[in-house]
């Protein structure tokens, strides 16, 4: 009776132990197969980044509007910046004046931006210094495409990085018609219009 | 509001006249003589806390240590609450439920098949160690960590018992939207699971209506059927799901043998429970015929996923934005002239915008110069015979190659998605085998596959009561 207990016993313990066996290689299969896509998608790729983030290719974009109206967030995280160098300080601004007479009740009848963002201070002679207020900014670019079309283009549209969520599937870049949205590694940003940023 | 920046490119496009050049020194910079004025800087505000993303790994890693901790020791449904409540504060409404590890998928998959994107650190944590913990202590993530598991988790007021009839082949839709989204990942189409996200709007306190009409049904039905989105949708918890099957420890109901009570199984929302099933008798004949069918379904599973993939492909490869883009801009090409001035899409406007059409000129220009050819074969041809034809017709050029690049990308997703749904035939195919395979075992328990690790069933034991008892009189 004792020995055909044990025996029994032993049989379990065998049957467990082969069970466990088949358990841990399937779990070390599986620790292999996650270590290796992690690090395979770790090592892809010429630059190391630590984050990414998007940015507008200024010479890219067109103005057509969407990263006003397209963004998660309301305002939108696009901003309008200023490149002070390529700026020729003009008294008659195209991204200052509207051309044609603005919409009731949104900034004044005869300014391009309609939240009255833009600033200007007068510096000297007939120079004006043109400055945006990112907390009133909507990131439309009416001022941008104003300044492109007829000016030094020195304005521009660029994700603020304080700003965007960094969605992984971002808003505007998927609705963006000129393709100007990228990601690019956090260390490459900003993307500043011009040479001299 | 949507029409306006419309209207306003057409008036000012329609008012000056435009130039293709772009940064023109129209007016010069003044220089300050009179007095000195320094150019200010320009803005480019940056983060304000550059290390989130080191504090969100050790946050992730304690997290899962002590749902690990809570699950398997201490055994009590508060604790488990507390952690999960404070997990949604930390990862849903603080961190804004971004980054997470139903998201990281695709990121990691493509960066495995994309050379311009390396997986960041953070996100590699993400997709790796909630894994790493259901290896070896079940699905804790899910019970206590996941924000997104969190909201519905709190939701979850008037659980009702879905049939088996229908939860079985729902079991399916997390494998498909896997498969799905690994392949938009892979082909460049975009990564569904974050644009569909439907909590992402409530953790931001705010979003496009759209995200928080589909957040708010999601959550409605979440009252009635406990966790919607994490049992019959989540990717990430069929993976889950997967390696918890097999994992080392994981949580059990009774801290003893169990006396069969079935108390466990109407503590539990999800009705993850599984009944005792005995050693039965069965006839071999019986078991020949079920046999040969299921063998003949395999071809069958997969020759449906074949055809399901086909037409799904040429649904999915039109939201490439490339594809989506070109599509576009050829309809309107079918306008007349007058037509296209008022009724033409923001991608004509921006493909005749001067300044575009002046970069592909450049690029152009430099590649005449000094051409590199690249390694599509049918784009290569068509640069040829431009350039055979003595630099004519550049806008010609311009839509084919285009058209070449939509072509390419539609190809490649149609073809991603046919591999993915062929996938999702064999997975259902898996699934009907492992329905019909009768694996005997005593006691009532959580399924290792389904169990999120949320600890009710723990309360409604009455050996685990009485243990507790015990303990505190021996106290």
């Amino acid at each position: 009776m004792t020995e055909k207990n044990n025996t029994e016993k032993r049989s379990n313990q065998d049957s467990i132990s082969r069970r466990d066996l088949l358990k841990w290689s399937t779990r070390g299969l599986g620790l292999i197969g996650l270590g290796t896509i992690t690090s395979l998608a770790m090592r892809q790729g010429e630059v190391k980044a630590e984050e990414y983030v998007w940015q507008i290719d200024p010479d890219k974009c067109v103005q057509c509007g969407r990263c006003a109206t397209e963004c998660v967030r309301t305002p939108s995280a696009v901003k309008c910046t200023h490149n002070f160098k390529m700026c020729g300080y003009c008294d008659l601004c195209f991204a200052w004046f509207s051309p044609v007479e603005g919409e009731p009740g949104t900034g004044a009848e005869d300014r391009m931006c309609p939240v009255d963002a833009l600033k200007r201070e007068h510096v000297e002679d007939v120079y004006y210094e043109y400055k945006v207020d990112r907390d009133l900014c909507l990131g439309c670019g009416k001022c941008v495409m104003g300044c492109r079309t007829s000016g030094n283009g020195s304005l521009y549209l660029q994700i603020d990085r304080n700003l965007c969520m960094d969605c992984n599937d971002c808003a505007i870049g998927r609705s963006c018609p000129a393709d100007a949205v990228v990601r690019i590694p956090a260390g490459q940003a900003y993307i500043h219009k011009g040479k001299s940023g | 509001m949507k029409y306006l920046p419309v209207k306003s490119v057409a008036a000012v496009s329609g008012f000056f006249v435009c130039s293709a050049a772009s940064g023109a020194d129209r007016f010069p910079p003044p220089e300050f003589r009179e007095t000195g004025h320094k150019l200010p800087q320009t803005v480019g505000p940056l983060r304000q806390f550059p290390f989130m993303d080191t504090v969100d790994i050790i946050v992730l890693t304690a997290a899962l240590a002590v749902a690990a901790y809570l699950v398997l020791k201490v055994r009590r449904r508060k604790w488990i609450f507390l952690l999960m409540v404070l997990c949604l504060g930390y990862f849903g409404f603080f961190r804004q439920g971004c980054i997470c590890p139903i998201g990281a998928i695709q990121n990691t998959v493509f960066a495995v098949f994309n050379g311009g994107y390396t997986l960041p650190a953070v996100v590699a944590a993400f997709f790796a160690l909630p894994l790493l913990a259901a290896l070896f202590f079940g699905r804790v993530f899910c019970g206590s960590v996941c924000p997104l598991g969190a909201i519905q988790d709190i939701f979850a007021l008037k659980p009702v018992k879905v049939p088996v009839w229908i939860a079985a082949p729902l079991g399916l839709v997390p494998w498909a939207v896997l498969a799905l989204a690994v392949a938009m990942a892979v082909s460049g189409a975009g990564f569904p699971v974050c644009r569909w996200d439907p909590f992402v709007g409530f953790f931001r306190l705010g979003g496009p209506w759209r995200m928080l009409v589909i957040g708010g049904l999601v959550l409605a039905l979440g009252v009635v059927v406990a966790r919607p989105y994490c049992r019959y949708l989540c990717p990430y918890g069929a993976l889950l799901g997967l390696a918890s099957r097999i994992s080392y420890r994981r949580l059990r109901t009774s801290p003893d043998e169990c006396i069969n009570c079935r108390l466990c199984e109407n503590s539990c929302p999800f009705g993850c429970i599984r009944e005792p099933l005995r050693r039965g008798i069965y006839h071999r004949r019986e078991g020949l015929v079920k046999l040969a069918i299921i063998t003949a379904a395999l071809p069958l599973a997969a020759g449906a996923g074949l055809v399901s993939g086909t037409l799904l492909g040429n649904v999915i490869k039109k939201t490439h934005p490339t594809v989506a883009r070109y599509e576009k801009i050829r309809r309107d090409q079918q306008l007349t002239s007058e037509h296209r001035e008022f009724t033409a899409s923001l991608e004509t406007k921006a493909w005749q915008d001067p300044g575009a059409i002046a970069m592909f000129n450049d690029r152009l220009d430099s590649f005449i110069r000094n051409p590199s050819w690249p390694e599509d074969g049918a784009t290569k041809e068509l640069l040829k015979t431009f350039l055979e034809s003595g630099d004519r017709n550049r806008d010609e050029l311009r839509m084919k190659l285009l058209a070449r690049k939509a072509e390419l990308a539609g190809e490649r997703t149609a073809t991603a998605v046919i591999i993915a749904m062929v996938f999702v035939g064999i997975a259902g195919w898996i699934k009907l085998v492992s329905v019909n395979l009768r694996r005997h075992h005593t006691g009532h328990s959580p399924d290792p596959a389904l169990c999120f690790s949320c600890g009710r069933c723990i309360e409604s034991c009455p050996v685990e009561n009485a243990k507790r008892r015990e303990d505190r009189e021996s106290c």
